[in-house]
Formats: structure tokens, C-alpha cells, sequence
């Protein structure tokens, strides 16, 4: 009991400093890494809990391609501290408040309906086996599998489409160059 | 004068006291061991990568000289093999200097970021056998812990055994992109910037390249955990390489450009970026950079061996463990009084395993190293179409071929496929998570309606104030009215 408390409590501990360090940070790439440790931290909790496959997955997907992304887009756009929150954008804090209540009401809503209870047994559930994990993709979750896969290709387009712009003029199609994207 | 037996005996019974007592804190003296094991296996593999790190050095540059005709470093120590260290001091007497205008944080961080994950990689590629049964009784017994031995324990040659495997492998290879590209940012300086931007585009897009080739080895193998995938390769003919030559040459290709070696070291590329992303590092960071490229290509080495080339299997086992079993025969034989334990054969053959690993990943690194001696750097925008145009294709076409021949090997009907029900089931599901599904979209529409509120603001202040013109909006305080 003492080290698993140790282990969780560590991993517990770099979670929540690093989300306030996503939050407090000025310099966006700061701000980035610190999502990243919060990343790792949590993939950290499913590894400890035995959910092996959950946190290699965390961190493929979240800590090594979205925020890799992140980091490039901060990167290309050269956006350094003076250019955190442009004036326009000032009305997105009240947007961001309600998404924020609504975000805290979906997690007790969560809480409420399956219990912490449940959650904390979690740990004593044996892991499902990667051939578990892939079959249930393969058949109970098909379709919603198979849309995600829509769904990307789907943004794959989206994104093309909108880094060409056509002139109307000459009628040539050109890519969208950094003054436009700013 | 204590005898040496009597010695032993005590030494042995202080393990088990030991043991015994630790065990109180962790929950029982097998956990112990479990950990101590870990320790061990950490530590020597840690000392192993970073010991042979000059060595390689050393070597690269003695081969690279060959190729050249010349005869490279070869007056410290006999043949110039201390030069390493020679390096070495020199690289931690110089001055540790820090630009002014570098980002602190990031900047100190970042030679570390490089370094960790390399060494995280190498956690699980299996060194050897798992060793159980007799030879762990022997090992057991050797270290004075046989009352510990139960017939379900195990000793497997790697530091960890995750049932996920591949996977891990993927997840630290993906985190290693942040140290150099943190590098290039951090340092403030353009040529650092544009080797740290060419370094994370380049990784990230033969990542993909990199995952797409060893599906196939994972598609005939079933299985994602590395201890199958090399038990599965014991004779040479069942080496992966055979049965995926495409996958082989696209996964090789994928590491050069993982670790950034030529002719993909357009991160460093001297010729156009002074050094690239570590150009403002100097002294022992720069020595972290250095050590973090030969580290990674140890890694990506192993990694290639392990799926493709048979990981620890060189000699067949049985072989060794049958000359070694004679030799032990003999001693005993001839000196009585030095009794043999019944697995020590098969323990010493299992500890032999590694040196089957380690002259494989020799021979890569040579490969690695004359890769660089005869090939020059490629252009940025022909990495870029190798990696996207050929090398993706590539991988997915050996994908489709190597499942379509997998699923046809292993009759089409032998696996579940899925069925109409699992279709209805799986929208069932789908309705069932809707909930979390609208609060997405209702989360959505209300950022596209912030969207477009802000854009007509700023459009209409751009009307209202056309000297600014597109300027407004773009910096924070000053274009504001």
C-alpha cells in the first residue's frame, strides 16, 4: 500500500503542477511543454494501473503527435510572449468560462452516474488483453471506429482545402502564405 | 583466517537476511528480488550503451578514415582507443557558456530531453532468454535466496516485459522529437530554429513511415510483445527480414531519419546551418547532444535487430548450452569437490544470450557508420518526398500484401469477422456515449459562433480605421484603439 500511495501520489502531484503551468504560463511554448508533462503524467497513472495499451496510446497520440503538431504550429507562426491574446480575441474569455462550468458540470455528471467508487476499483480490474482490446474495435465498437477514420480523412481534406486558395483572376490555385494565416 | 567457504556462507545468509527485511516494505521478499533484479539489469545496460558510446566514436571515425584513405585518430593510447576520453576531458573543460538572449528553461532542458528517451527505449528489447526453472534454481542458489525459488518464478533478459511491447518502443520515440526541437527554439537563433523545425517535421513524417513498416512483423507474428516476436525468429530462416524484405529496408531507412544520421542530418547540415539546432551549445550540453545521437543509434539498432533479425538468437541455444554442459563436465570431473549445479549450463548459455544481440547490433552500427562515410546529404524537399510520396506508399502496400497473405496462410475463416449484429451493438454504443458526443458539438458550434463574432469585429474596425489596414489584430496592445 505505502508505495503504490507514493507512486500515485508522485504521478498525482505532476499532474495537477503541470496542468496549473499550462494554465499560468505566458510563453506558449512553455505552456505546450507543460501539457506535455501532464501527458505523460497521466499516462503514468494508466501504466501503474496496469491499463498497459491506455497510456502507451496516451502517450503516442497526445504527448508525441498532437502536441508535436502544437509545438510546430507555435514554432512556423514564430509566436513568441508579446503575442499571446490578441485584442480580438478577448471575447472568447466569456466563451471560455461557459465551456469551463459546462466541462465541471460533465465531470461531476460523470462522477455521479458511475461513482469514485467504481473508479478507484478500476485498478483492481485485471487489464484486458491487447487481443481483447482489438477484437471489441473490431466489433463492438466498429462504427464508431470506422467513422473516426472518416472523421480524419475528413479533416485531411478540410486541411488541404483550406491551406489553397484560388485566385479568382488568373484562376491559378496557390498556398496560403503566413500573412494571411496570422 | 576465515575459510573462503565459511565466508561465502556468511555473505549468503546476510542476502537472505536482507532480502527477508526489505521484503517488509514492499510486500514480500520475491518483490525484493523482483527489484533488485530490475537495479541490476538497469545498471548494466546503462553502463554497457554509455560505456561503448567512445567506443563507437572511436570506431566511426577509424572506419570513415579507411574509407578516405587516411588513418584517422591514432596517437592516444595504443591504436588512438583513448581518444574517447581524451574528448571527453576536453569537452568538460571547456567553457559552459549560455547566450544571453536563450530561453533559460528550455534551453537547459532540452540536451536532457534528448538523451532520456533513448535510454527509456531500451528498457524492454530482450538481451536474452527468460531464464526459469532449473538454471533460475541455480542462479538462486548461487546467491544463497533457493528458500525464495517457486517454479512460477521467471528472469526475463530485459528490463521490463510489457505486454505492449512495440508499442512503448513507439511512445518514447515519439517523445524524443521534443529535446531537439526545444533545442532549436530555445536557443534564439535562426540557424537553430530552422534545424529544430527541419528536425520535427522530418521525425514526424517518417514516424509514420516507421510504424506503417513493422505492422507486417507484427501481422505474422500475433503478437505485439517483443519476447514472441523474437522467440518466433529462433533459426535464421525465420528471421523477419526474409519474410518482410520491404518492411526491413523501410524501417532501416526510418531509423537513419529517426536519429538523424546521414543522409537525413539535415537537422545539423554544417554546410547551411553552422551546426544546426546544437549550434549555441557548447562544452558538456554539447557533449549531452553528442552522446543522446550515438545513444539513439544504439537503440534504433537494437530495436531493427530485435524485429528483424532474430534479436538474441545467433548460435542455437541448445548448442552452446551442450558445449558449455561438457566443459562444466570436465571441471567437475577432473577436480572433485566442485560440485555443478543441474541448470548451470543452461543459466551461463542464457548469459551468453546478450553478446548474440550486441554483435548484431555491432554489424548496424557499422552500417550506420559507412552509410555516412559514402552517401552525401539529401536535399530537404527530397527527404520530404521519400518520406511522403515513396516511403508511406511503400508501407502501405506491403501492409495490404503482407495481410492479405497473412489472412490467406491462416484461412480466412480462422479469425472472427465481424458480423451485422456487432454493426447494430457497436451504434447502440455509439448512441449510449452521444451524451459526451453532443456536449462536443454544443462546445463546437459555440466556439464557431465566438469565431465568427470576433472575425466581424475585427473586419469591422479594419473598416472603420483602414490606416491599420491588415496590421489590426495582429500584435496584442498596439494596433488596439
Amino acid at each position: 500500500m505505502g508505495a503504490q500511495f507514493l507512486i500515485y501520489g508522485i504521478l498525482y502531484v505532476v499532474a495537477v503542477v503541470g496542468g496549473l503551468m499550462v494554465l499560468f504560463n505566458r510563453d506558449t511554448v512553455k505552456s505546450a511543454m507543460s501539457l506535455v508533462l501532464v501527458m505523460l503524467a497521466l499516462a503514468g497513472h494508466y501504466f501503474y494501473m496496469g491499463q498497459e495499451f491506455v497510456g502507451a496510446i496516451q502517450i503516442i497520440v497526445y504527448a508525441g503527435a498532437i502536441m508535436v503538431l502544437f509545438l510546430f504550429v507555435i514554432m512556423l507562426l514564430n509566436m513568441r510572449e508579446r503575442e499571446v491574446m490578441p485584442w480580438y480575441l478577448r471575447s472568447s474569455r466569456y466563451t471560455g468560462a461557459v465551456l469551463a462550468l459546462a466541462f465541471f458540470f460533465l465531470i461531476a455528471f460523470g462522477i455521479s452516474t458511475f461513482g469514485a467508487v467504481e473508479v478507484a476499483s478500476a485498478t483492481a480490474r485485471p487489464a484486458p488483453s491487447n487481443n481483447e482490446i482489438f477484437s471489441m474495435l473490431m466489433t463492438k465498437y466498429l462504427v464508431p471506429f470506422l467513422l473516426t477514420s472518416v472523421l480524419l480523412l475528413v479533416a485531411v481534406i478540410g486541411a488541404v482545402v483550406m491551406g489553397r486558395r484560388h485566385d479568382p483572376e488568373t484562376g491559378e490555385e496557390y498556398l496560403i502564405d503566413d500573412e494571411e494565416m496570422a | 583466517m576465515p575459510t573462503l567457504e565459511s565466508l561465502i556462507e556468511t555473505l549468503q545468509s546476510w542476502h537472505l537476511d536482507f532480502v527477508q527485511f526489505a521484503g517488509g516494505f514492499v510486500g514480500g521478499p520475491e518483490n525484493v528480488l523482483v527489484l533488485l533484479f530490475a537495479f541490476a539489469k538497469i545498471g548494466l545496460v546503462l553502463a554497457h550503451v554509455l560505456g561503448f558510446i567512445p567506443l563507437i566514436v572511436y570506431g566511426e571515425r577509424r572506419i570513415i578514415g579507411l574509407v578516405q584513405d587516411r588513418p584517422g585518430p591514432n596517437r592516444v593510447g595504443p591504436f588512438g582507443l583513448l581518444q574517447g576520453i581524451v574528448d571527453g576531458v576536453k569537452l568538460l573543460l571547456k567553457e559552459d557558456f549560455i547566450p544571453a538572449h536563450a530561453d533559460r528553461t528550455l534551453y537547459l532542458i532540452a540536451p536532457g530531453l534528448v538523451l532520456v528517451p533513448a535510454f527509456l527505449a531500451m528498457c524492454i528489447i530482450p538481451f536474452g532468454p527468460v531464464i526459469d526453472g532449473e538454471a533460475l534454481l541455480a542462479l538462486y542458489t548461487m546467491l544463497g535466496l533457493e528458500s525464495l525459488y517457486t517454479p512460477s518464478s521467471t528472469l526475463p533478459l530485459a528490463i521490463t516485459n510489457p505486454n505492449i511491447g512495440i508499442l512503448y518502443v513507439f511512445a518514447m520515440t515519439s517523445v524524443a522529437v521534443y529535446g531537439i526541437t526545444l533545442a532549436g527554439w530555445s536557443s534564439e537563433n535562426k540557424w537553430s530554429l530552422l534545424g529544430g523545425i527541419r528536425a520535427s517535421a522530418q521525425m514526424i513524417s517518417y514516424e509514420i513511415s516507421m510504424s506503417l513498416s513493422i505492422i507486417g512483423v507484427l501481422l505474422i507474428v500475433g503478437s505485439l510483445n517483443l519476447y514472441d516476436i523474437v522467440g518466433s525468429q529462433e533459426s535464421i530462416w525465420h528471421w523477419n527480414v526474409f519474410a518482410q524484405p520491404v518492411g526491413f529496408l523501410l524501417f532501416l531507412t526510418a531509423i537513419f531519419a529517426e536519429t538523424n544520421r546521414l543522409p537525413f542530418d539535415l537537422a545539423e547540415g554544417e554546410s547551411e546551418l553552422t551546426g544546426g539546432f546544437h549550434t549555441e551549445y557548447s562544452s558538456m550540453k554539447f557533449a549531452l547532444f553528442f552522446m543522446a545521437e550515438y545513444a539513439n543509434m544504439i537503440t534504433a539498432s537494437a530495436i531493427c535487430v530485435t524485429l528483424f533479425l532474430g534479436g538474441y538468437h545467433l548460435i542455437p541455444a541448445e548448442f552452446v548450452e551442450g558445449i558449455i554442459a561438457w566443459v562444466l563436465n570436465f571441471i567437475s570431473s577432473s577436480e572433485a569437490g566442485i560440485p555443478i549445479l543441474p541448470g548451470t549450463a543452461a543459466l551461463l548459455a542464457s548469459a551468453l544470450a546478450p553478446l548474440g544481440i550486441a554483435i548484431k547490433i555491432g554489424a548496424l552500427l557499422v552500417l550506420f557508420i559507412m552509410t555516412r562515410a559514402i552517401w552525401p546529404r539529401m536535399r530537404y524537399d527530397q527527404v520530404m518526398n521519400l518520406g511522403w510520396k515513396l516511403m508511406l506508399v511503400a508501407g502501405l502496400l506491403n501492409l495490404l500484401i503482407t495481410a492479405i497473405t497473412v489472412g490467406v496462410l491462416a484461412g480466412i475463416g480462422a479469425r472472427r469477422a465481424p458480423s451485422p449484429a456487432d454493426v447494430g451493438a457497436s451504434i447502440d454504443a455509439a448512441i449510449q456515449n452521444g451524451k459526451i458526443v453532443l456536449f462536443f458539438i454544443t462546445g463546437g458550434l459555440l466556439l464557431l459562433v465566438d469565431r465568427w463574432y470576433a472575425r466581424r469585429r475585427r473586419r469591422k474596425l479594419a473598416a472603420a480605421y483602414p490606416y491599420f489596414g491588415r496590421s489590426i489584430g495582429k500584435t496584442a496592445g498596439a494596433a488596439s484603439p
